[in-house]
């Protein structure tokens, strides 16, 4: 499959095939966790209503740390394998990456006001978050301002594989040092450490949060690869009239 | 949900936020999309039309009735 989509034209008829059923599957998954969350789910005995916050927040936050991870296995692949479609992904990928660190500091915000006492804190978990959201400011620098797109991807892709170092170092800073932000509860030996409840509408707010950047990853790689076909074609015309 | 419970601006504010931006997401990429598809439109237009010009520049035989020798050469006369 990895290899099948490799040619451009390939993938697009793949992907106009599948976009409209994916986009609908994602609005039906949203439609579902945005009721169970807000509807089904019951307030927390500490947290009441500020509960709800957690079904933004650890999807937005979890899908921001492997965006990242996608953006530098993509840009390896496109280093060692020299797939056609790897840096475009990657490049598609960093936009949504990047509203979905900003969703995560910004819904953080808004639950440690009422938890924590402050909207913000420079303890380890909350600044790594920060450092990531930078990165990913920085890696859509790059690729506006570097013209030549082979160059622009080689920088793009130091800045993501050089980068992706900070996402462990998010998921255990809550482990390494002493922190406001609590520990784990999802991802952890033991399992889950969260009640049924509530873990049923974060999983499938995961799910949501999943499939909408899968959904727009493809449309914005389509973009990618028709904005490069209009790259050559500007090209072979300039060409031929100079 | 209980509209009137302690902090729930707080939530709704959260939930404001993460519509507003992922709609301001979705938003981007379409315009983006967009625009491609009219640059590549427009390109492909152009094409068409160099084309057209090019090929209505070219000089065939079966218009211009007997064929004739480019200048500067006559026929060969029979000896």
């Amino acid at each position: 499959m990895f290899n099948y989509l490799a040619n451009p034209n390939r993938f697009l008829r793949v992907q106009g095939a599948v976009q409209p059923w994916l986009a609908g599957l994602t609005a039906l998954v949203f439609a579902y966790a945005l009721y169970l969350g807000l509807m089904v789910a019951p307030q927390d005995y500490q947290q009441g209503e500020t509960v709800r916050i957690m079904f933004i927040h650890v999807p937005a936050s979890s899908l921001a740390l492997g965006i990242y991870v996608f953006m530098a296995i993509a840009h390896a692949l496109g280093f060692v394998l020299r797939h056609p479609l790897a840096d475009a992904a990657a490049k598609a990928a960093a936009p949504i990456g990047a509203v979905f660190a900003l969703i995560s500091l910004i819904t953080g915000s808004l639950w440690g006001k009422p938890m924590w006492g402050t909207y913000w804190v420079w303890d380890a978990r909350l600044t790594s978050m920060f450092v990531l959201f930078l990165l990913y400011l920085g890696y859509i620098a790059v690729w506006q301002a570097v013209e030549e797109p082979h160059r622009a991807a080689r920088i793009a892709g130091i800045v993501a594989l050089v980068g992706v170092i900070n996402v462990p170092i998010i998921k255990f800073s809550v482990e390494w040092w002493n922190t406001l932000h609590q520990p784990s509860s999802l991802l952890r030996a033991g399992g889950p450490a969260i009640d049924p409840s509530i873990l049923k509408p974060l999983l499938w707010n995961m799910g949501a949060f999943a499939l909408l950047f899968l959904t727009l990853l493809l449309y914005g790689l389509r973009a990618e690869v028709l904005a490069r076909r209009v790259r050559q074609m500007e090209l072979a015309q300039a060409g031929a009239a100079g | 949900m209980d509209l009137a419970a302690k902090h729930i601006g707080f939530v709704l504010a959260s939930y404001a936020v993460a519509f507003v931006l992922l709609a301001g997401l979705i938003l981007f990429l379409v315009a983006r999309m967009r625009h491609v598809r009219r640059r590549l439109a427009t390109l492909q237009a152009q094409g068409a039309r160099r084309r057209r010009a090019a090929a209505a520049r070219q000089v065939t035989p079966a218009d211009e009735g007997s064929p004739t020798l480019p200048e500067g050469r006559q026929e060969a006369s029979p000896s």
